[in-house]
């Protein structure tokens, strides 16, 4: 390995050597309050370092071991907001009234290899790396989601979490094996030449992208295998959800535009209609089935189903600008997401954490500053400018245009329209005069606050300096 | 300037939340202030006017996408800027005392007026569109303050508004591909895409697509659904805003976006545009004959006189544009008094109720009197500002179409039955119960004889607000 490639790879190795360093944190001979906080502050700090170590090598590009993992600006990228998203996870957790007690070494641990997980799918351009990142994250996470077990939902959601990852690595290798089959090859680069052997089955390689397809679908919760979001949303600590509807959706949404930019022609014209009748059925059902939510973070599961609906339909322009709209629209999921999700855990000591609309009756009004800040993540999540979700939603639909789908793109906005019912909804909640009988407002916890001043900042400047990210 | 112009009342409206929640007073003063000197910076662009786009702001913004900071002022714009300030401090005024938490009710008003001054000056597609969007979310916000039945109301004139903003949006990106694939110069520059090749049919799809955002904004019969609910529903101060500076910008885009951009297709629609308009005249008059409540009567007249306005708009002549925008002013002065009237009933703590009023003339003189001369305002008074406006738009309607020219005329005689029949049921006859009412204070008497006064001096003179228009129209009218 020689000098430059050790560089590169120095964040992976942070975060894996320091997951096991955390892991054993945890048993050293001290008082279990000491053990947990040592791991707590030694993952923030694995992930800052990995944060910094990302962007410091801003500009470099190479491929490593053995070129199953590419580095390059979108790699470096996303490596650094999963670090982000992570920190800010962890974060939110310690300030998360239910499971505060709980950030043992075993969750920091988890933490640590979902984030590593994001970070082998960000970077794959070899399919069974990007299994083994996939797995990464879906098995921390499906513990992470019953964190809480005495919850309502908790244990419902991870088993329906844990079986449909389960069935999603299945249609994931299935792919890979009919792939390999007919190409020789497991590598999106050397595709199109072990496509164009003449003893290569391309309608192999085919199916076995559908089944590829399928398997993300079921991560990504993309219609019609979604039927595990709400539920989870629900049921997981909120920090938890925080980190799978942030990071861990958008890294696998990186490795999908990878995925589509690499494979050769003939594979993407199958799949490009696949995913717009994907996209058209995540913005209708997902924006539908919202609307007649009650609890806020439900409603958040199938909203989420929606987004991933409009960047679906960007993909599946299978152009330059549909992808680069795709990632944008990646990152400004991110961090709005992250925002919304930060309000509400600060929101948990008052109310009930899986909470109806109804209940955070005037929570704006009493809590000016959270209530500034759900406004600009839920104006950016409906897509209002000048926020990053309306830049988002600019970039996908002239990409929608530009390849000419004026009708995905007349959807796209209709969905929209419609989202706005029950987003608007959640802040006229917020904002209402509220009758019962005042509460003792409970102050923001420092390292919320914290998230939620970088995240709703970051919406709005990912949104103006659109420039910087596009 | 300008950017002073958009910013200083967004900052100031922020920073007003910010520090002076705690005391109702202080923020109230602040805010006043932010919205006068607002007004005077109108001032000084009047002063200093130039021909063409003046005070232009350029600066780069997304530069690989065609997008840039583009701002710039012309006669029209102007126009519609000082009669924006004008309002806003009149709404402020008609809130004085009506409103308690006023750092976040000031704030959401300064900042709404901050992006209606954006709409006003951007000259880019996408900055518009973005000031555009920030304009109706403070206003909604406003809206829904009081109660159920407003939140209701509120939430319906969003989604109207949206659904229309957003096919908007459509139509812009559109544009936008179209210009540059026909020109490899992908722009949302405002003087660039003006002269995009384009099919007659496809300029029209288009330019429905942007119409849909003006015509809920104006709002235009049939899409007019959402304006009374939410006009009567809302405090006065707030359906000042609505109608006399927001709807105004349904107009102002119809004249700078719809016409300019898309020649071809705004031809073939303009004759079912004077059609809907004329209908809207009428139409909305009728409703406003049979209403109950004084509210309801007036957010009516207001639809009804917008509604003129379209009709002036799509006729598409020199003479009816210069009508439409001088209406713009007077309806924008005229709903300001009026709703006003509505405000100070309330602040006596009486229904809007019209059963239950008669003979207040005899214990409000001073009310009766100024609520009558924006009435007779309403009506089409000679001497009085709406007389010009409708007789420019009538007379420049009745060279393009007699017919529906006529049958706006016949609405304008329905706005005389209504008002003078809200105003005898409110007004004159004997009084129903025996009460004490207070006339009008020191503050409410300024603002009615404010109103009053500017009312008579655009209508004694209108030539000083027509001519910074007339370039702007002269030049619009020759495109047809």
């Amino acid at each position: 390995m020689t000098q430059n490639e050790f560089l590169l790879l120095s964040p992976y190795l942070v975060i894996g050597l320091g997951a096991v360093a955390v892991l054993l944190a945890g048993v050293l001979p001290m008082s279990e309050r000491k053990n947990q906080g040592l791991a707590y502050w030694l993952t923030l700090l694995l992930l800052a370092v990995s944060f910094a170590l990302s962007l410091g090598m801003w500009g470099r590009t190479g491929s490593l071991m053995g070129g199953g993992l590419r580095i390059d600006a979108i790699t470096l990228g996303f490596n650094a907001l999963s670090c982000a998203g992570a920190f800010a996870s962890l974060v939110l957790a310690r300030g998360y009234g239910p499971i505060r007690a709980e950030i043992t070494e075993a969750f920091c641990g988890l933490v640590l290899f979902a984030t590593l997980g994001m970070f082998i799918l960000v970077s794959s351009t070899d399919l069974l790396a990007a299994f083994l990142g996939l797995e990464l994250i879906a098995v921390p996470i499906f513990g992470l989601i019953a964190w809480e077990p005495a919850r309502r939902g908790a244990i419902e959601g991870a088993l329906k979490y844990a079986v449909l990852a389960g069935l999603s690595a299945a249609f994931f290798l299935y792919g890979l094996a009919l792939i390999y089959a007919g190409s020789g090859t497991l590598e999106l680069t050397a595709l199109a030449a072990g496509l164009s052997q003449a003893h290569s089955l391309p309608m192999l390689t085919i199916t076995g992208f559908i089944m590829l397809l399928v398997g993300i679908g079921f991560e990504l919760a993309l219609v019609p295998f979604h039927m595990w979001a709400a539920d989870v949303y629900e049921g997981a600590p909120v920090p938890v959800t925080a980190l799978l509807g942030t990071v861990a959706k958008v890294a696998m949404l990186v490795f999908l535009v990878r995925v589509l930019s690499e494979v050769p022609l003939v594979v993407l014209d199958t799949l490009a209609p696949i995913l717009a009748v994907i996209g058209v059925l995540g913005m209708v059902f997902g924006n539908l089935l919202a609307l007649r939510q009650d609890k806020v973070l439900r409603l958040l599961g199938y909203s989420t189903i929606a987004h991933f609906g409009y960047v679906l339909a960007a993909l599946s322009c299978s152009s330059e600008l549909g992808y680069r709209a795709a990632l944008y629209y990646g990152l400004a999921y991110a961090v709005m997401n992250m925002a919304v999700f930060a309000v509400f855990v600060a929101l948990s000591g008052e109310y009930a954490s899986e909470g109806r609309i109804a209940d955070y009756r005037g929570a704006g009004r009493r809590h000016p500053w959270l209530g500034l800040v759900l406004v600009v993540g839920v104006v950016s999540l409906a897509g209002l400018p000048p926020t990053a979700g309306f830049f988002a939603k600019l970039f996908v639909l002239s990409a929608l245009l530009q390849a000419g789908h004026p009708a995905l793109a007349v959807v796209l906005v209709l969905a929209t329209a419609t989202s706005f019912y029950y987003y608007l909804r959640v802040l006229l909640a917020f904002f209402q005069a509220d009758s019962t009988p005042a509460r003792e407002a409970s102050a923001t916890p420092l390292g919320a606050s914290f998230v939620l001043g970088v995240s709703a900042v970051l919406t709005l400047g990912v949104g103006i300096w659109a420039q910087a990210f596009f | 300037m300008l950017n002073l112009l958009i910013f200083l009342p967004m900052v100031g409206g922020f920073l007003i939340w910010l520090l002076l929640r705690r005391s109702a007073v202080a923020a109230r003063w602040a805010v006043l202030a932010v919205a006068l000197v607002e007004a005077v910076i109108c001032l000084k662009l009047w002063a200093t006017m130039g021909d063409g786009f003046f005070a232009q702001v350029h600066a780069a913004w997304l530069p690989s996408f065609g997008v840039q900071y583009l701002l710039g002022m012309d006669g029209l714009s102007l126009v519609l800027a000082l009669l924006t300030a004008v309002v806003t401090l009149g709404a402020l005024l008609v809130a004085w005392n009506a409103v308690e938490d006023w750092a976040a009710f000031g704030a959401l008003i300064l900042i709404a007026e901050g992006a209606i001054m954006g709409v006003l000056c951007a000259l880019d597609l996408v900055l518009f569109y973005v000031f555009w969007e920030v304009m109706i979310v403070p206003i909604f916000f406003l809206a829904a303050r009081r109660g159920a039945e407003a939140r209701r109301a509120a939430m319906r004139f969003f989604l109207f508004t949206i659904v229309g903003s957003l096919l908007m949006l459509v139509s812009l990106v559109a544009l936008y591909v179209l210009h540059g694939q026909a020109t490899g110069e992908y722009t949302f520059d405002y003087f660039k895409l003006l002269h995009t090749p384009m099919g007659a049919h496809l300029s029209l799809w288009l330019m429905l697509g942007m119409l849909s955002a003006f015509a809920v904004k104006i709002p235009m019969f049939p899409l007019h659904l959402w304006a009374p609910d939410t006009y009567s529903r809302a405090e006065a101060p707030v359906s000042i805003m609505l109608a006399g500076a927001m709807a105004n910008m349904g107009a102002y885009g119809v004249m700078r976006f719809c016409l300019p951009l898309f020649p071809a297709g705004a031809q073939i629609f303009a004759p079912w545009g004077m059609a809907l308009g004329a209908i809207g005249v009428v139409y909305a008059g009728l409703l406003a004959l049979v209403q109950n409540d004084l509210k309801r009567v007036i957010a009516y007249s207001s639809v009804s006189h917008m509604s003129l306005v379209v009709l002036g708009l799509f006729a598409w002549q020199r003479q009816a544009l210069d009508g439409a925008v001088f209406l713009l002013l007077a309806h924008g002065i005229g709903v300001l008094g009026l709703f006003a009237v509505t405000a100070w009933i309330e602040a006596r703590g009486r229904s809007m109720d019209l059963d239950g009023m008669g003979g207040w003339f005899k214990l409000m003189p001073r009310m009766g009197i100024l609520f009558l001369i924006c009435l007779l305002a309403g009506v089409g008074l000679p001497g009085l500002a709406n007389f010009v406006g409708e007789f420019l738009v009538l007379a420049g309607g009745v060279e393009v179409n007699l017919a529906w020219s006529v049958v706006a005329a016949l609405g304008i005689l329905v706005s005389v039955m209504y008002f003078l029949r809200a105003y005898e049921r409110s007004m004159l006859g004997p009084l129903r119960e025996e009460i004490e009412l207070r006339d009008l204070g020191v503050r409410e008497t300024f603002v009615m004889g404010a109103t009053a006064l500017l009312l008579l001096w655009l209508g004694l003179f209108p030539q000083v607000l027509l001519s910074p228009v007339g370039a702007v129209t002269a030049a619009l009218a020759q495109m047809h």
